[in-house]
């Protein structure tokens, strides 16, 4: 949905239900107010007419009241009376009374007397007079006190209601007759006519206890006791039940006797059981309510088109610059960064127009500038594509230094190897020396003992052919070469000889099992229980050879625990250390030997071994670079310069040990191995996480 | 939904209106309507509202109307039911707005029946046949009560027999029950009204007249009957219990109405026996609604109505009832024709109407 249109819908909705609200609100209370001003007219109206008919009733009953109690009415009624038809002249009298009071009496219809037997005596129609009227309800009803009649056809069809009250002795309370007054219904029917107030619709009328309208109807003909008026209001009016009854009152709009709907109010004329109605249309009444009705109705419809209207030229003003700024963007995403929105307006939009226009004249700008940056950014990939070909040439030549020095760790190896085999090579030499020359002795003496043989195989053979001198002469021969060959001698000495023999070969043997031990070529790689004295001994017939020309090696050995290592690896350690230690003594010019002396002792955790030499000593700084990969102090081609760097990655890396040097120059110099007494299994652990990672010499190995 | 926070309520009402079947529409308009919800779901929610506000505006329809019908009796205990009745809406569940009218004159009421304003009348059938005498139409249509011992006469302590009034100054009403019995009672002994001084009152006034010693005798009835007699000596000589058959109460309606309402009368009958049998089968609640509208305690009222009889639809039905309704009729109508009281001897048959009696139940509902 559109900006637009949703403005205009929530500011219609919202106008519709609050004119809608007002309007319900408004109409309400006026039409409650209305009606309440109406029903209080009615009230009022309905009050004062009844108040009216009520005194106007009183009036006329108290009149005839005191016509019955006047004397000459009294006197003349009891001469009747006693004399009977003869009193003609006391008729007259009375009639005449009677006519004078009809006189005055405007509404009166007929004024008559009936005798206690209810026969007419007197009346203002003569021709009534003698009339039986005892079973009659003015008669009846008269004869106690005064009764009024309720509204009634008169003899000509006439409305009258009539009043009868009794005629009493003054003394002794005998009733003497009672006079009946038939009055006409034009007074009432003059109060209940009088429309004054009532507009053109309203009416007020009397409906009679048996719910009959009594007094003419407005709108209708002829409705004197005809008209049954069986309303709402007329309903409230009828005393069915004293307690709820009031006597007075409104009622909110009903239909009337005519089915039209009035607004009413009624009042109670007790002593006639009367109800009194004041009646209104509700059209006439609530007129003013409709055109209310009308006003709203046209507001209510006029008011969304109104605010339509506004709506849409309210939204147009803020959905135009907005619209010009959608192009705007368009046009800008097209390319054209020269465009401008530009607008004047103050409010939030023109300062987004205006934002919006910087917007592009910095975009413009940095288009420039991102033009430079390209350019920059190609250099930038030719450098990068520079650099990469370079750490590629890096890489290699880092590849190339690996393997080198891999092959330089070979080379050491190789060192190790080449001290070893020439170390084991001298050792062996003079064992194997002397069994090859006993073997030469032996290849001798065999021959001899061979020659021997063969010449006690031909005598044998020759035994049977030859004769006993021949024989002797033979073995004396043999005998005599026996002794020429010194046979006797050759057997003691061929004993002697595998006994030397057999030393040289155990002696070979030894060896060949130092050698083992030193070099674990067996148990390569993992831990093992290991003496560092025997280490150190098998390690001294290692490097003998090195040794022994140049230093003495003096020993002093402590009881030390086992410890947990890699055996080779110590040995290699101990070896490096032994050799440079002899080699640095060979490189002090010297009368006599050197000396090396190799300690071993327990400390608390720790198993230590001290091996100090009396070399020409290794000055500082050189001292702090000896465990440095490389570094040597021989001449080039003499050593790979990783002897002690090794030494150290085993004893300090591998092992959790520690490996010191302590120098002073011209004194001499001490390496110190500290190895741990419970190698941990960490150990073990370390090397394995280690392993493949670091790129170490060692792990090369 | 683009955006559904301003459209919430609309759609809470689309849901309440639409999709929780306040009405049910076709599948397919349900279908097509869900389609085009988003715009539909805003117009369908205004158009709910205004329907809404206009709805509030129109007022409710009015209820059924009752019809009127006024019905006036005199004061006597026989006819407390009507009350009742009207108090436990029996009136009302048959439609019928009852009025109930005081006019004790019965001349009032022939007047009002003949101008056809009041409808029906309790009353006693010496009544309805002076009424009738008289050109009134109306026609009895079921019996009320039945008098045994509820009327009678009070006298001073001297007078013991029917006889023994003879020259005493008697109260009562002309031309209404009171007459009615002693005219019976001194028809039945050979004496007539001349023997006696009579002391015409209203109604509701002969009983007064005794009690203040006004006279040697009322005729008249309960309430009033049992309260004479607080009069120093005064006593009850004799009542309806030992002719029970002369005051008979029926209730009266206008001919037309028979004629052209049947229903409605119908109605005002089952009414009737409807408070009959809440009397007979609820008593002491029923004297406790009823005893109020004659000023008397509801023990008084219980004791009161000892004097009377009231009959079940079932008993009046019976043939016998019939006849006696239709022997009383004329037994009263002879004895008043006699003595000059009506101007001829009304038809029992037009005055009697059994049909919708026996047909009561047969139409109702």
């Amino acid at each position: 949905m559109k900006i637009a249109n949703k403005i205009n819908l929530s500011f219609s909705i919202v106008v519709v239900i609050l004119v809608g609200i007002a309007s319900f609100t408004f109409y309400t209370i006026a039409k409650t107010n209305l009606e309440k001003a109406i029903y209080a007219h009615l009230s009022t109206t309905a009050q004062s007419r009844a108040n009216h008919i009520e005194t106007h009733l009183e009036g006329v009953k108290a009149r005839l009241e005191i016509l019955t109690e006047s004397n000459l009415i009294e006197d003349t009624v009891k001469k009747i009376i006693h004399n009977g038809p003869d009193s003609k002249e006391s008729l007259q009298n009375l009639d005449l009374i009677l006519r004078d009071f009809a006189k005055a009496e405007k509404e009166a219809y007929e004024l008559f007397i009936l005798n206690p037997d209810g026969k007419i005596i007197a009346s203002t129609d003569e021709r009534h007079i003698g009339a039986d009227e005892s079973g009659e309800a003015h008669f009846l009803g008269g004869k106690d006190e005064v009764y009024i009649r309720d509204a009634h056809y008169s003899e000509s069809e006439e409305p009258e209601y009539s009043i009868s009250a009794p005629i009493r002795d003054d003394y002794t309370k005998e009733l003497l007759g009672i006079l009946v007054g038939e009055i006409r219904m034009t007074y009432l029917n003059e109060i209940t006519t009088d429309r004054t107030g009532l507009g053109k619709t309203g009416e007020i009328y009397i409906v009679n206890k048996y719910g009959y309208m009594i007094t003419p109807s407005r709108f209708k003909e002829d409705t004197f006791l005809k008209q049954k008026v069986d309303t709402e209001n007329c309903r409230m009016s009828v005393a069915k039940y004293p307690q709820t009854h009031t006597g007075h009152g409104s009622v909110d709009i009903f239909q009337d006797y005519r089915g039209v709907m009035v607004l009413g109010a009624h009042e109670d004329i007790p002593e006639m059981q009367w109800s009194l109605l004041a009646e209104i249309d509700e059209k006439e009444a609530l007129a003013p309510l409709a055109v209310m009705k009308l006003i709203f109705i046209i507001i209510f419809c006029t008011i969304p088109a109104v605010i339509w209207t506004v709506g849409s030229l309210l939204s147009r003003i803020i959905t135009a610059p907005i619209h010009k700024l959608h192009k705007g963007t368009e046009i800008i995403g097209e390319g054209n960064l020269d465009y401008k929105v530009g607008t004047d307006t103050k409010d939030e939009i023109g300062q987004l127009a205006r934002a919006f226009d910087m917007m592009t004249s910095d975009l413009k700008g940095s288009t420039t500038s991102i033009d430079n940056l390209n350019k920059e950014i190609a250099e930038r990939k030719q450098a990068e594509d520079t650099l990469r070909s370079t750490y590629e040439e890096l890489e290699n030549a880092n590849h190339g230094l690996k393997e080198m020095q891999s092959q330089m760790v070979q080379s050491e190896k190789l060192a190790s190897i080449g001290q070893l085999a020439a170390g084991v090579a001298h050792e062996m030499n003079t064992p194997i020396g002397f069994v090859a020359s006993n073997f030469q002795t032996l290849e001798s003496y065999v021959d001899k003992i061979k020659k021997l043989l063969g010449m006690y195989g031909e005598l044998t053979n020759e035994i049977d052919t030859l004769g006993k001198s021949e024989l002797l002469n033979k073995a004396t021969a043999i005998g005599k070469s026996r002794e020429d060959m010194k046979i006797d001698f050759v057997l003691e000495d061929i004993q002697e000889l595998f006994d030397d023999s057999k030393e040289g070969l155990d002696r070979v043997t030894d060896i060949i099992q130092t050698l083992r031990d030193f070099s674990r070529i067996d148990r390569s790689g993992s831990l093992e229980k290991y003496d560092l004295n025997e280490g150190i001994k098998a390690t001294l017939i290692v490097a003998q050879n090195e040794i022994k020309y140049d230093a003495d090696v003096k020993t002093e050995f402590s009881e030390l625990p086992r410890i947990l290592c890699h055996s080779d690896q110590i040995n290699q350690v101990l070896l490096n250390i032994l050799v440079n230690a002899v080699q640095a003594i060979n490189s002090r010019q010297r009368e006599g030997m050197g000396a090396i002396t190799i300690k071993t002792y327990a400390a608390d955790s720790e198993v230590i071994c001290e091996i100090s030499d009396d070399g020409p000593g290794i000055d500082p700084d050189t001292l702090s670079k000896i465990f440095d990969p490389f570094f040597t102090t021989k001449s080039a081609g003499e050593g790979t310069g990783l002897g002690l760097s090794v030494s150290y990655d085993i004893i300090v890396h591998k092992h959790d040990g520690k490996l010191l040097a302590e120098s002073t120059v011209d004194k001499g110099t001490k390496f110190t191995i500290k190895l741990p007494i419970a190698v941990k299994e960490r150990n073990e652990k370390k090397e394995i996480k280690n392993d493949g990672k670091k790129n170490s010499i060692v792990c090369r190995r | 939904m683009k955006n559904r926070s301003r459209e919430n309520i609309f759609i809470s009402l689309y849901q309440l209106f639409v999709e929780e079947h306040w009405f049910r529409m076709p599948m397919t308009t349900y279908k097509h309507m869900q389609r085009g919800i988003d715009k539909q779901k805003t117009w369908f929610s205004c158009l709910i509202l205004v329907i809404l506000l206009f709805c509030g505006c129109q007022k409710r329809p009015e209820e059924a109307q009752l019809e009127r019908v006024n019905i006036a009796f005199q004061q006597w205990v026989g006819y407390g039911p009507l009350y009742l009745a009207q108090e436990r809406g029996l009136f009302e569940e048959e439609g019928i707005d009852m009025v109930f009218l005081d006019e004790q004159l019965d001349s009032a009421r022939r007047d009002a029946f003949k101008q056809g304003m009041l409808d029906c009348e309790a009353g006693t059938i010496d009544l309805l046949i002076s009424k009738r005498s008289q050109d009134t139409p109306i026609v009895a249509v079921l019996e009320i009560d039945r008098s045994m011992g509820s009327d009678g006469i009070v006298a001073t302590e001297d007078i013991k027999t029917v006889e023994d009034l003879k020259g005493k100054k008697v109260a009562f009403a002309r031309d209404d029950v009171g007459e009615t019995f002693i005219s019976y009672l001194f028809h039945k002994k050979g004496l007539s009204l001349d023997d006696i001084t009579i002391v015409p009152r209203k109604p509701d006034g002969a009983w007064l007249a005794f009690l203040e010693g006004e006279v040697d005798a009322a005729v008249t009835w309960e309430p009033w009957l049992s309260k004479a007699t607080q009069r120093p000596g005064g006593h009850i000589l004799i009542s309806t219990r030992e002719e029970p058959e002369i005051i008979i109460d029926t209730l009266n309606v206008r001919d037309d109405l028979v004629k052209d309402n049947p229903g409605l009368v119908k109605g005002l009958m089952r009414a009737w026996f409807k408070a009959l049998k809440y009397c007979r089968e609820h008593p002491v609640e029923a004297s406790e609604i009823i005893a109020k509208y004659y000023d008397v305690t509801p023990e008084e009222y219980r004791e009161q109505i000892t004097g009377l009889k009231w009959f079940g639809y079932e008993e009046q039905i019976k043939e016998k009832e019939a006849n006696q309704w239709f022997t009383t009729f004329n037994v009263i109508s002879e004895i008043k024709f006699t003595n000059g009281r009506i101007p001829r001897k009304p038809n029992a048959a037009k005055a009697i109407n059994r049909t919708l009696l026996e047909g009561l139940y047969e139409d109702s509902q």
